[in-house]
């Protein structure tokens, strides 16, 4: 992989999120909208790693009703199953889209990877794997409501940008725009609300926030 | 009493031209009449079956070919179909929702069956919007929403408590790409395994119970989520429900106040109601599929709310009198069609074809019953149907275990039809004794004849019908005279000049070749010429075998002699049938006769070649001997009878005159002229009865002679019974009156010995040289003394007791 990535990519960065094609597709509205290639990030979660290694590790695979024997090769195998069902979901998502695409895979914690990637790109899609998303989900309503998109900006050139990416998506998505003023003082989940992206300036994300984020959010600038 | 010479207008019983035009009026320009004329009983009972409504009378209208069926049928049932009174229906198939295999059949009035089939599209496109706008309506997105978040909480909330524990007891819940899993941390970090073991022993294994207990605690979370999960999908299942129930009621509602009078279309469509209501979701497009599969694939689903308009009966307001013309069991009571999808056979209600007993509902069916036993399976189907009373569909491969795929059973359809049949008597005869069940369908029987009288009303019918013909088609008109010969030519065919031939196709095939001619002619008419010549060509046409064997009789190949006389020898006459046509030719009969025990041998019997009415008529010439000149002496001849160069089967009695006429001049000892040709039968006393074919006989040595030469001998004997049948060529009528060729009625056989041996017949008791019968009276006595050996003193006082018997005196 080489790592002088153009600064004009959109980078969209998943672990094991269940929300990867919410993501993917998100992506890929905001580099058609603005133009620009599309890089698919995946992070081996790699504190997986470390509790595999432990003597008494045991795994719950998903849908599993007991627990099982876990060692470090078991998630090597994952990452590397996670990573080619991602491939394909891409490119299912992006075939008739004009969106060029790459992907490659990094290992580390999503959150510091996200701040590590700040001098590759402005605009980085990131969503972390919940608890609760890990469960079975059930059939959507056939027409979801319109997304909403909530912007959290400050005064800086980063928060207009950040204003300014946010109307684009929701044009884009035919969704809805909430514009939130902040000071600063970190973004908790009250003041997010209930979103469907959040797009908020690096600046004002620490890495902390993101481990508390229910939904993707573009970090930009 | 002598034979009595026929004149010539004996000889053929003209149709007088002007008793053919009515008031004036010439057949050509007369109103049409019906197609069948003469055959009053037969119409009595087509009329009497047609218009009886009881279940299993059927009608079976039995007839020589071309003697107009068909059309007595068909005219009756379309004069009754006028008075009306037919009850006609729409009949349908629908999807039967609990259980598709038996679809319904549903009995509409006439014309509401396309209605409701055009309702039903419009309801299934109105619901394919109306279901998908509520389902994106901002309502059901907000309650479907409120639902999922609420589960989606729920679940949160408790896997939030496992973590939280987790974390209590300085572990961390992690997810992995394989699943969850639990780690010690330290200072937000997971432990490495070195760190781990770095710790001391009790601070290991309370860590390691604590993974223990967190992961039960997650085990036991996750159970109850899967169970939450049956609730959750209840909850959605039941906000469908009532979110299709409000598009689908208001609209099922309205189709159903249109049928309210029909309460199986209102089952049905709440059977509908209740369907589109479970199914929801066939009617709403699908995200996960393409743009381009998605409607195909909609379509394909909502097939199923289709209907098959089985029969339309507005699409043909009359009576519906149908003709099979292709009576194959699966034509008769519909099939069902498969598809053949991905290598399987796939059928549906709306793949149900109707056949004919369908289309024929409630009005009439008209079958050939040639075409129909020549299918199989269609005779057992067509009785089924109508001991019934019903139409059930079934697949013969299922009746006879061919697949064993799942096939449909559609409803059977109330039959309300009558049905006429068609065929030869032979046909009628055979199904009526091979199938007990016959009689119990078809209960009247119309006998169409094979000839009808000839009366001048008929003759003007038939005379119309025939000119109608010509006019319908668009041909020349037929001249009356025209016309007249054609009569003359169905008398013809009747073999009998007071009857007409009831195959009035055979005379429009004529009429059709005499048109042709007359065109050819550039004529602007048919006339009686054009007739005659259509007729010559005709006879023409199937000449082949009549005159290969005139020309092996002309060149003596067959020996018939037509000049001199012989002993024991006679001209007889026989009718050969070659398809449709028929003729007559001359055949030598021999006989010799010896002393004997008084046997009469038939040659063609002894060698198989002789048919049962040829052996009758040959005893009844023995019985004939023995009773007129052997009553009181025994019968003291033998003789032997052939028919001379007949290679193939004898049948008939017609020869036994001639056959007679033969025995009787070689126990004579006297020669028979071999001018004449003779036919007839004989019975035990002598009298000469009629015959078949007399024209044919008559005209087949008439054209011997006429080719060999008439010199006014040559003649023929027919009995005078057939007098009446004489409809004579006109060539033979013009040697007649000419006096070149002559026809003898006799009424015994003393005639025919009297005009073939040139003898008078005289008393068969009075033996005598001078007569026939007396020399053969003096024959057999001579016969019957050597029998007994007797001298011949006694000869004198033997004839005296045979006077005294055959006179019946009582002198001693």
């Amino acid at each position: 992989m080489s790592s002088a990535i153009p600064p004009r990519h959109v980078l969209a960065l998943l672990d094991d999120a269940a929300l990867a094609r919410e993501v993917i597709e998100m992506s890929s509205i905001l580099a058609r909208q603005l133009q620009r290639p599309l890089e698919v990030i995946y992070v081996e979660n790699a504190p997986a790693l470390l509790a595999a290694a432990l003597p008494f590790a045991q795994v719950l695979a998903h849908g599993a009703t007991q627990w099982a024997p876990f060692a470090p090769e078991d998630v090597e195998r994952g990452y590397r199953a996670q990573a080619q069902r991602l491939r394909e979901l891409t490119e299912r998502l992006l075939t008739h889209q004009a969106v060029t695409w790459s992907m490659r895979v990094m290992r580390g914690a999503l959150q510091q990877i996200a701040f590590e990637l700040q001098s590759q790109s402005d605009l980085v899609v990131i969503a972390r794997a919940t608890g609760a998303t890990a469960l079975p989900t059930l059939r959507r309503p056939q027409r979801a409501r319109r997304p909403v998109v909530t912007a959290l900006v400050d005064d800086s050139a980063a928060g207009q940008m950040a204003r300014e990416v946010a109307r684009q998506i929701v044009q884009a998505l035919g969704g809805m725009l909430l514009v939130r003023q902040t000071a600063g003082a970190g973004i908790t989940p009250a003041l997010v609300g209930r979103c469907d992206l959040l797009v908020v300036p690096r600046s004002l994300v620490q890495p902390g926030d993101l481990a508390r984020l229910e939904q993707p959010a573009l970090l930009v600038g | 009493m002598p034979a009595r010479l026929l004149e010539a207008h004996e000889l053929i019983t003209r149709c007088d031209a002007a008793t053919l035009e009515l008031d004036g009026v010439a057949p050509a320009e007369g109103a049409a009449v019906g197609r069948i004329v003469g055959q009053d009983r037969a119409r009595a009972a087509v009329e009497f079956g047609i218009a009886t409504r009881h279940p299993g009378f059927h009608l079976f209208v039995m007839g020589p070919p071309g003697s107009g069926k068909r059309s007595l049928a068909r005219h009756v049932i379309e004069a009754h179909a006028l008075q009306g009174g037919v009850h006609r229906s729409d009949w349908v198939y629908v999807n039967n929702f609990a259980h598709p295999h038996q679809p319904i059949a549903l009995e509409l009035p006439v014309g509401r069956g396309s209605k409701l089939r055009n309702d039903m599209r419009e309801l299934v496109t109105d619901l394919r919007t109306l279901i998908a706008a509520v389902f994106e309506s901002d309502e059901y997105v907000a309650q479907a929403e409120r639902i999922n978040n609420e589960f989606k909480e729920r679940a949160e909330h408790a896997l939030a408590e496992v973590a939280q524990e987790a974390g209590k007891r300085g572990l961390a819940m992690i997810r992995t790409p394989v699943g969850f899993t639990f780690a010690p941390q330290k200072e937000g970090e997971v432990m490495s395994p070195e760190a781990f073991q770095a710790l001391p022993e009790a601070q290991r294994s309370e860590l390691q119970k604590a993974v223990s207990d967190v992961q039960d605690q997650l085990l036991r979370v996750l159970r109850a989520q899967m169970r939450t999960r049956k609730e959750h999908v209840d909850r959605l299942r039941a906000l469908d429900r009532s979110t299709t129930l409000l598009a689908v009621e208001h609209a099922v509602d309205e189709v159903k106040s249109r049928y309210a009078d029909l309460p199986r279309v209102c089952e049905y469509l709440d059977a509908v109601r209740a369907d589109v209501v479970e199914n929801a979701s066939d009617f709403r497009a699908h995200d996960d599929e393409d743009s381009s599969g998605s409607h195909s694939s909609e379509r394909a689903e909502l097939a199923r709310y289709e209907v098959n308009l089985m029969l339309d009966a507005a699409a043909s307001p009359e009576v519906p009198i149908i003709e099979a013309d292709l009576p194959s069991y699966q034509n008769l009571v519909g099939r069902i069609d498969h598809i053949a999808r991905l290598g399987m056979l796939l059928t549906d209600f709306r793949l149900i074809k109707g056949g004919l007993l369908h289309r024929a509902n409630g009005g009439y069916l008209l079958i050939d019953v040639v075409k129909l036993l020549q299918q199989p399976f269609a005779w057992p189907a067509l009785k089924r149907a109508l001991l019934k009373r019903e139409i059930r569909i079934e697949s013969l491969a299922e009746m006879y275990s061919l697949v064993s795929t799942v096939q449909l059973e559609p409803e059977p359809i109330p039959l309300q039809v009558k049905v006429v049949l068609f065929g030869e008597r032979w046909l009628c005869s055979l199904v009526q004794a091979l199938d007990p069940e016959f009689d119990e369908l078809f209960r009247i029987v119309a006998d169409l004849g094979d000839d009808m009288p000839r009366e001048p009303t008929t003759q003007r019918d038939l005379a119309r019908i025939l000119a109608n013909q010509l006019r319908t088609k668009e041909l020349l008109p037929a001249s009356v005279t025209a016309l007249a010969r054609l009569i003359d030519h169905g008398v013809r065919l009747a073999g009998d000049a007071t009857r007409i031939t009831a195959q009035v196709r055979r005379l429009e095939d004529v009429l059709l070749e005499a048109e042709h001619v007359a065109r050819s002619r550039g004529q602007v008419s048919v006339e009686a010429a054009d007739v005659a010549a259509a007729i010559a060509a005709q006879r023409e046409r199937a000449a082949r075998i009549n005159e290969r064997l005139r020309d092996a009789v002309l060149r003596d190949i067959l020996m018939i002699d037509t000049v001199g006389a012989r002993v024991g020898q006679v001209n007889g006459l026989s009718v050969y049938e070659v398809g449709s046509e028929i003729f007559g030719m001359a055949s030598r009969i021999s006989a010799t006769s010896r002393l004997g025990d008084g046997q009469v041998i038939d040659v063609q019997r002894e060698t198989h070649l002789g048919g049962p009415l040829h052996a009758k008529g040959v005893l009844i010439l023995s019985s004939f001997l023995a009773a007129r000149y052997s009553r009181l002496q025994p019968h003291s001849i033998v003789a032997s009878l052939v028919f001379e160069q007949t290679y193939g089967l004898v049948e008939g009695d017609s020869a036994s005159l001639g056959e007679l006429v033969a025995l009787l001049s070689s126990i004579a000892d006297v020669p028979v002229k071999q001018c004449f040709a003779v036919t007839g039968s004989v019975n035990q006393f002598g009298d000469v009865q009629a015959i078949g074919g007399v024209n044919e006989k008559v005209e087949g040595f008439f054209d011997i002679c006429a080719a060999r030469g008439l010199d006014g001998t040559h003649g023929v004997l027919i009995p005078q019974a057939n007098v009446a049948h004489l409809m004579l060529r006109d060539d033979v009528v013009d040697a007649v009156a000419s006096g070149r060729f002559a026809i003898h009625a006799v009424r015994n056989v003393d005639e025919a010995l009297e005009v073939m041996t040139g003898l008078p017949a005289g008393d068969p008791g009075l033996p005598s040289s001078d007569t026939v019968n007396g020399r053969i009276a003096r024959r057999l006595h001579e016969y019957s003394r050597i029998r007994r050996g007797e001298p011949r003193g006694a000869r004198r006082r033997a004839q005296v007791l045979v006077r005294q018997v055959v006179k019946g005196g009582d002198e001693s």
